[in-house]
C-alpha cells in the first residue's frame, strides 16, 4: 500500500503552531463538563433497538431460556440449514482490522480457510490483525491517522478513551439499516438477542455497531469436582462449607484456591464472592441514583471471605505474581482445586488440557441470597467506515454471514472451516484436523467480524456439557445484570483503567493482609475522589435518558 | 605510556596547526574547511531533525487535553493543568520516592557489577574459557522480562524451588517474592541477572584497548593483580566509566517499565509503583497522552539537570564527560 | 602477565563457576521446557527441569506454515541493512563530533544530546512516520531508529581516546579528514565498532512493537513481532473478558525464546575476535 503524505497529516505536522494557537479560545470555552457530551444518550432521540426475530434452527437437547441459559446440544445437527441467500459481496476489496490473541494468520495464498471465506463472501478480505497487548496503542494511532480507515473496525470491550467520540465522528451510523424492523433484511443479525445490542449500547442515541454476542455468565469459579467429591464437599454450599472445603483441599503442595495476577487489576478476583454474598453487580441503581458495589456491606463480607482464605493459607502462595496461563496449568494438573476464569474457558481446549484427570464443574454461589454477576453479554462490536448505503449494506451482509447461528452452513464454514480439509465429521460430531490448528477463525480472527449466539456444545464431553447446563439453570435465574452496561460515561471511558486499578490494589492489600479490613474505607474514598462519584453521576443521567 | 596518551586525549585536543588557522578565519572559510566533516555528519543530523525534532511537537501535548482523532490542532489547551495535577498528587510523589529508591539501588549495585565481571573475564587467561563464559552470560539479555520474572518466581516464589527445598528440610519458608521490604533488592537482583553480562561488552571493548605493555611494566615492578587493576586498568578505562555514568544519570528516573509493570501488584502500589507504571495507569492506559507527555517532560528536565551537574563534576575531576563546556 | 597467586586463581575460578551456574540453570529450564510434551508441562505446573520425553513438537508447531521463515527473512534483511546504515551514520556523526573545534560542533552535540533526554512520544512519532510516507514500508523499521544517542556518544568517546600523535602523524603524511578516518581511526576502533554494531543489530533484531504500529500488513512483520504473538497470545484481555484465547502451551513459548536467542548466539563468535586484547598495541606496532 502506498501511503503518501496526505494534506491532512502535512497540515498537522506543519501547522502545530499556526492552527494550534488559535484553537484554545474556541475550545476551552466549552468548559470542563463538555467532553463526552456529544456521545451521551441523555436528551437525544433514541434509535429503536433492532427487532429480535429468533432463528428456527435445529432442536436442542435441552432448551435455553431468557435468563441466559444456553441451548444444550449433545450432538452436531445432521442437517444444516442455509441462512444466507443471495450474494454477499461484489468482488471488491474489504479491509478489516481485528484484535488477535494468537499467531499471525498464514497469508491468503497459502490459507485455504481464508480462501474459502473469500469465496463464500464474494469479496477479497484484507485483514489487519492487532495483537491484544498492543491493541490500545494501535487503536490510538489509528484514531490519530486521519481518514485512512479500514472498512470494518472491530472494538473490544476494553474502554478506549475517546473511542465513542471517534466512532461517532468517523464511523457510519447504522440506525437506519438495523434499527427496528430494518434489521429483518439481515436475518442473522435479527437473531442476535436484544441484550447483546444493549450491552454494546448507543452513542448519542444512535446505533453505530454490530455486537459480538457472548454467553451471560461473568467470570466464574471453575472447580475440580473429583477432588471436591473425594473431600466430601457438597455441590450447594454455605460460606462456612466453602471456606472449610478450601482448607480441606489444601496441603501437600496442593491448594484450594488458585488466583492469578490480573484478577487484581479490578473486580475479577472478587466477582464470585461478591455474587455469592449478594453484592450488586458493579453498580446498583435506585430510581436514577447509582451506587457502586464497593460501598456495600455485602462487598466487605466478600473481602472478608477472601482474607480468611489467605489467613488459612488455602491460596496458591504466588497468586499475585502468577500469570493466568500458569495458574490454568496448576488447575489442569490438580495443583489447585479451583480457579476464577472467564466463562469462555468452558471449552474443548480446556477439557483437552485436563485430559481426563478429573471432572470439570462450575462452583455454585455459596451465600444465602446470592446475586451471581452477569457479564456484559458482548465481547465487543464491529463498526464501519462511513460509506454510501450500498457499501454499508454489503458490509452488513458480511457481519450477517459471520453471525449465522449454530446449525447453519454458514456457521460451519465460519467456525470450523471446510469439511475434509479443516475438519471431518463422525458420530461424535466435528473432529478438527491438523490443518485446523494452522488455519482457523482465531488465527484469522473472522470470529470478531460477527458472532452467532453461543450454544453449549462440547463434542465428546456430553457429561460436562450437561453439568454446565445444570449449573446455568441453577445460577442464572438469580443472576443480576450490571445496570451500567451499555451506558456512556466519559469519566469511565477516560479513567476506567485507573479506577479499576484502585479497586484491584485495595482488594489485594486487604486480602493479602498488607492493610487491615478497616482500610477499605480509604480505598473507597480514594476511588470516589479519583472520579468514581463523577462516573455515578454520569451514569445516572444516562440511565434517566435511556429509560 | 599509553595510559598518559589516553588521558591526554581525554583532557586536551590534539594540537593541529591547520586547525588553528581555520579558527581565526570567518564562518564561511571555516564552513569550507570543515565541509568533509560536515558532510560526514549530515545523514545522522538529518535523522535527528526529522525523527526527533519532527516529532518534538509531541511535547506540546503536555499542555493539552490531547485527543488522538482531533489532533494537536483540534485538542483543548489546558496550560499547566497536567503539571499541577502531577505535583499535587500524593501518588505521583509516592511513585517518585519508589523510583528514586530503586534508581539509587541500581546505581550502587547494578552499575559496578558489569565492570567487576568484565575485569574478572579480562583476567582469565584461557581464550576458550573466556569466550565460553562470555557467551553464557550474554544470554539472559535476550529473555524478555516476562520470562525473567517467571523464572525468578519459579526459583524464589512461595511455591518455588527454594521454598520447596526448605519445606522438605522442615525449615519454614522464606517470603521473598511479594515481600515489600525485599522488593528493591529483588528487582535489582533481577536486573543484574538479566543485564550484567550484556553490559560487560562496552567495558571489555574498552579493556581491549588498554596497552598490554602497561601490564607488563607493572608486573615487572612486582605489582599484584589487584594493584595492576587499580593502577593500570581502571585509570585507563576511566573515561569510558565516567561517560557511561553520566549517561546513566541522565536517565536516572528511567529504571524500566515492563519489569515493574509485571510485579507491581505483588507488593502493591505503596512499594511497587514507579514513575513509568504510574504514567501508564494514570495516563497512558486512559489514553491521557497529555499527562504522559507532562511526566515525560518532567523526567527530561530532571535528566538535563543531572547530566549538566554530573558533567560539571566530571570536568572538575579532569574528565571529558559527555560534552565539553 | 605475571602468574596470579593460587588463592587468587581459586577465587576467580569459584566466582566464574558461580556466575555461569546462576545463568545456566534457569536457562536450562527454558530449554528443557521447550523440549517437553504439553502434558509433561502441565503435570509439572508450567516448568520442566528434565523432560519425561524429548520432543521437537513445539518447534515444528512454530515453524510450520511458513510464517516464521518469512519473518526470519524480513528480520535478517532489516537487521543487515539497518545495522550497516546505522553504523555509517553513527561513525560519520561521531567522528565529526569527536574532532576538536569543528564548525558548529558544540551546537550539533547538544542538539543530539537533547533528544536523549526527550525521546519522542508514540503518537507524534507515528505521525512523522505516516507523514514521511514510511507507513507499511520496511523502511519504517529502520529509518526512525537510525542513530542511537547512547551508541553515538560511546563511539565518540572511543574516537576521542585515540592518541592524537597518530592523527598528527597521518596529517603530516598529507592525509585529509577522510584519510585519517579510514587509515587511523577506523582500524583502531574495531572493538567499539563491533560493540556498537552488535548493539544495533540486536536492537533491530528484537524490535517488535513498531511493526504493529507502522504496518497494517502483517505479512511484513519481522520475527520479533511474530514470535511475541506466540508468547503473549491470549494474555491480558482474554482473562477478564472470558474470551477463549488460542493460548500457547508453555513449551511453545520457551521454544520461541530459544529461536529468538539462537541467531545471536550464532553470530556472536564472529564478532568476538574484536574483543581480544591488544588491538591498539598491534596497530601501533604495525
Amino acid at each position: 500500500m502506498d501511503h503518501r503524505m496526505d494534506r491532512r497529516s502535512l497540515l498537522r505536522l506543519a501547522g502545530v503552531g499556526a492552527l494550534g494557537l488559535t484553537a484554545p479560545s474556541l475550545l476551552s470555552a466549552c468548559g470542563s463538563g463538555g467532553a463526552g457530551g456529544g456521545v451521551s444518550n441523555a436528551g437525544k432521540d433514541l434509535a429503536p433497538w433492532p427487532t429480535h426475530v429468533p432463528f428456527g434452527g435445529p432442536t436442542p437437547d435441552a432448551p435455553g431460556d431468557g435468563t441466559g441459559v444456553q441451548p444444550l446440544f449433545l450432538n452436531y445437527p445432521e442437517k444444516l440449514v442455509k441462512s444466507v441467500h443471495g450474494p454477499v459481496g461484489d468482488g471488491s476489496d474489504v479491509t478489516v482490522m481485528v484484535v488477535s490473541y494468537g499467531a499471525p494468520p498464514k497469508p491468503v495464498e497459502d490459507n485455504r480457510y481464508w480462501q474459502a471465506v473469500n469465496r463464500a463472501l464474494g469479496v477479497n478480505l484484507k485483514v489487519t490483525v492487532v495483537p491484544d497487548p498492543e491493541y490500545g496503542q494501535k487503536m490510538a494511532t489509528l484514531m490519530a491517522s486521519g481518514d485512512d480507515l479500514p472498512d470494518m473496525i472491530m472494538f473490544t470491550n476494553l474502554a478506549l478513551p475517546h473511542a465513542a467520540e471517534f466512532v461517532q465522528a468517523r464511523c457510519a451510523d447504522l440506525s437506519e439499516f438495523v434499527g427496528g424492523d430494518a434489521v429483518k433484511e439481515f436475518p442473522n443479525l435479527a437473531n442476535l438477542p436484544t441484550y447483546a445490542w444493549k450491552g454494546m449500547g448507543r452513542i448519542g442515541g444512535r446505533i453505530h455497531g454490530i455486537p459480538l454476542e457472548r454467553p451471560m455468565p461473568a467470570n466464574s469459579l471453575f472447580v475440580n469436582r473429583s477432588a471436591m467429591d473425594a473431600a466430601g464437599v457438597p455441590r450447594d454450599w454455605t460460606t462456612e462449607q466453602y471456606l472449610d472445603a478450601m482448607k480441606a483441599l489444601t496441603g501437600d503442595r496442593k491448594w484450594g484456591v488458585g488466583w492469578f495476577k490480573t484478577l487484581f487489576t479490578g473486580l475479577g478476583g472478587v466477582t464470585y464472592h461478591a455474587g455469592s454474598l449478594g453484592a450488586p453487580n458493579t453498580w446498583s441503581v435506585q430510581g436514577d441514583a447509582f451506587t457502586h458495589t464497593i460501598t456495600t456491606p455485602q462487598f466487605e463480607q466478600a473481602l472478608e471471605v477472601m482474607r480468611k482464605l489467605v489467613e488459612a493459607g488455602a491460596h496458591y502462595p504466588d497468586s499475585l505474581t502468577a500469570s493466568s496461563t500458569d495458574m490454568q496449568s496448576h488447575f489442569h494438573n490438580g495443583t489447585v482445586a479451583s480457579i476464577n476464569d472467564g466463562f469462555g474457558s468452558v471449552s474443548l481446549s480446556t477439557l483437552n488440557k485436563i485430559n481426563g484427570r478429573f471432572a470439570l464443574d462450575l462452583g455454585r454461589p455459596y451465600g444465602p441470597q446470592p446475586t451471581p454477576w452477569q457479564g456484559p453479554g458482548v465481547f465487543g462490536h464491529v463498526t464501519f467506515k462511513k460509506a454510501d448505503a450500498a457499501r454499508i449494506k454489503l458490509l452488513l451482509r458480511i457481519c450477517d454471514y459471520f453471525s449465522a447461528p449454530f446449525g447453519t452452513e454458514e456457521y460451519e464454514l465460519a467456525n470450523y472451516g471446510v469439511e475434509g480439509q479443516h475438519f471431518t465429521k463422525d458420530s461424535g460430531g466435528i473432529k478438527p484436523t491438523d490443518l485446523y490448528a494452522q488455519e482457523n477463525n482465531s488465527l484469522l480472527p473472522t470470529k470478531y467480524l460477527g458472532a452467532a449466539p453461543a450454544v453449549l456444545y462440547l463434542p465428546g464431553h456430553p457429561d460436562v456439557a450437561r453439568a454446565v447446563h445444570e449449573w446455568q439453570q441453577a445460577t442464572l435465574p438469580r443472576s443480576v445484570r450490571n445496570p451500567a452496561t451499555g451506558l456512556r460515561s466519559s469519566t469511565e471511558a477516560g479513567k476506567g483503567a485507573q479506577l479499576n486499578q484502585i479497586i484491584g490494589d485495595g482488594i489485594a492489600a486487604i486480602t493479602f493482609g498488607r492493610k487491615p479490613p478497616s482500610a477499605w474505607r480509604d480505598v473507597v474514598a480514594q476511588w470516589r475522589q479519583a472520579g468514581g462519584d463523577q462516573v455515578a453521576e454520569e451514569l445516572a443521567r444516562e440511565h434517566a435518558a435511556n429509560r | 605510556m599509553s595510559m598518559t596518551r589516553v588521558r591526554s586525549a581525554a583532557t586536551g585536543p590534539p594540537g593541529v596547526p591547520a586547525r588553528h588557522e581555520a579558527d581565526r578565519a570567518g564562518p564561511l572559510r571555516r564552513l569550507r574547511a570543515d565541509r568533509v566533516l560536515l558532510l560526514l555528519a549530515a545523514p545522522g543530523l538529518v535523522y535527528f531533525l526529522v525523527f526527533h525534532y519532527g516529532a518534538l511537537f509531541g511535547t506540546v501535548l503536555a499542555f493539552q487535553d490531547y485527543v488522538p482523532f482531533l489532533g494537536v490542532s483540534g485538542s483543548r489547551w489546558v496550560g499547566l493543568a497536567h503539571f499541577e495535577r502531577m505535583v499535587t498528587d500524593p501518588l505521583f510523589w509516592n511513585a517518585v520516592k519508589n523510583t528514586l529508591l530503586i534508581a539509587a539501588l541500581q546505581l550502587v549495585f547494578f552499575f559496578p557489577a558489569p565492570l567487576a565481571l568484565a575485569l574478572l573475564l579480562n583476567s582469565v587467561v584461557g581464550d576458550t574459557l573466556r569466550r565460553f563464559v562470555q557467551s553464557v552470560v550474554y544470554l539472559p539479555h535476550f529473555l524478555s522480562w516476562v520470562i525473567v520474572v517467571a523464572l525468578f518466581q519459579q526459583m524464589l516464589g512461595g511455591a518455588g524451588v527454594v521454598n520447596g527445598w526448605l519445606s522438605a528440610l522442615g525449615v519454614g519458608g522464606v517470603a521473598i517474592i511479594g515481600n515489600p521490604d525485599l522488593y528493591g533488592p529483588l528487582v535489582v537482583a533481577q536486573l543484574v541477572w538479566k543485564e550484567c553480562g550484556w553490559a560487560t561488552i562496552i567495558f571489555l571493548a574498552a579493556l581491549s584497548q588498554v596497552d598490554e605493555q602497561q601490564y607488563e611494566a607493572a608486573a615487572l615492578d612486582g605489582a599484584g593483580w589487584w594493584r595492576r587493576v587499580w593502577h593500570v586498568t581502571l585509570p585507563a578505562i576511566r573515561p569510558v566509566i565516567v561517560l557511561l555514568l553520566v549517561l546513566r544519570l541522565g536517565e536516572f528516573l528511567s529504571i524500566g517499565f515492563e519489569q515493574f509493570f509485571l510485579q507491581r501488584q505483588s507488593v502493591g502500589p505503596e512499594t511497587g509503583e514507579v514513575l513509568d507504571t504510574f504514567v501508564y495507569f494514570t495516563g497512558f492506559a486512559n489514553g491521557d497522552f497529555g499527562y504522559a507527555a507532562a511526566v515525560g517532560l518532567f523526567k527530561g528536565v530532571v535528566g538535563v539537570v543531572l547530566i549538566y551537574t554530573a558533567n560539571k563534576v566530571a570536568h572538575r575531576l579532569g574528565e571529558q564527560g559527555v560534552y565539553k563546556s | 602477565m605475571g602468574r596470579p597467586t593460587p588463592a587468587v586463581r581459586v577465587a576467580k575460578a569459584v566466582a566464574l563457576t558461580v556466575v555461569v551456574l546462576l545463568v545456566v540453570f534457569p536457562l536450562w529450564t527454558v530449554l528443557a521446557t521447550s523440549l517437553a510434551t504439553p502434558q509433561n508441562v502441565i503435570d509439572n505446573g508450567g516448568w520442566v527441569v528434565w523432560p519425561d520425553e524429548f520432543t521437537l513438537s513445539a518447534y515444528t508447531e512454530i515453524l510450520q506454515g511458513g510464517i516464521v521463515s518469512r519473518a526470519l527473512l524480513v528480520s535478517a534483511g532489516v537487521t543487515v541493512i539497518g545495522t550497516a546504515l546505522s553504523l555509517v551514520c553513527t561513525i560519520g556523526l561521531a567522528y565529526t563530533l569527536s574532532r576538536p573545534r569543528v564548525y558548529g560542533g558544540k551546537p550539533m552535540l547538544l542538539l543530539v544530546l537533547f533528544t536523549f533526554l526527550f525521546p519522542p512520544g508514540m503518537v507524534p512519532l507515528f505521525l512523522v512516520v505516516q507523514g514521511t510516507g514510511l507507513f507499511d514500508r520496511y523502511a519504517a523499521l529502520v529509518l526512525p531508529f537510525l542513530v542511537n544517542v547512547f551508541n553515538l556518544v560511546v563511539m565518540r568517546g572511543f574516537f576521542q581516546s585515540i592518541p592524537p600523535e597518530l592523527v598528527d602523524a597521518a596529517r603530516i603524511d598529507g592525509a585529509g579528514e577522510l584519510g585519517i578516518l579510514r587509515q587511523v581511526v577506523l582500524p583502531l576502533s574495531k572493538a567499539v565498532i563491533a560493540v556498537v554494531g552488535l548493539f544495533y543489530a540486536v536492537a533491530y533484531w528484537n524490535r517488535f512493537f513498531e511493526a504493529i504500529i507502522y504496518f497494517n500488513d502483517q505479512t511484513k512483520w519481522p520475527i520479533g513481532t511474530v514470535l511475541r504473538q506466540y508468547v503473549t497470545g491470549g494474555a491480558s484481555l482474554a482473562e477478564t473478558s472470558g474470551e477463549l484465547a488460542t493460548t500457547s502451551p508453555q513449551s511453545v513459548q520457551m521454544a520461541v525464546v530459544m529461536l529468538a536467542t539462537l541467531p545471536i548466539v550464532c553470530v556472536y563468535p564472529f564478532l568476538q575476535r574484536y574483543f581480544v586484547k591488544g588491538v591498539v598495541t598491534g596497530a601501533l606496532k604495525a
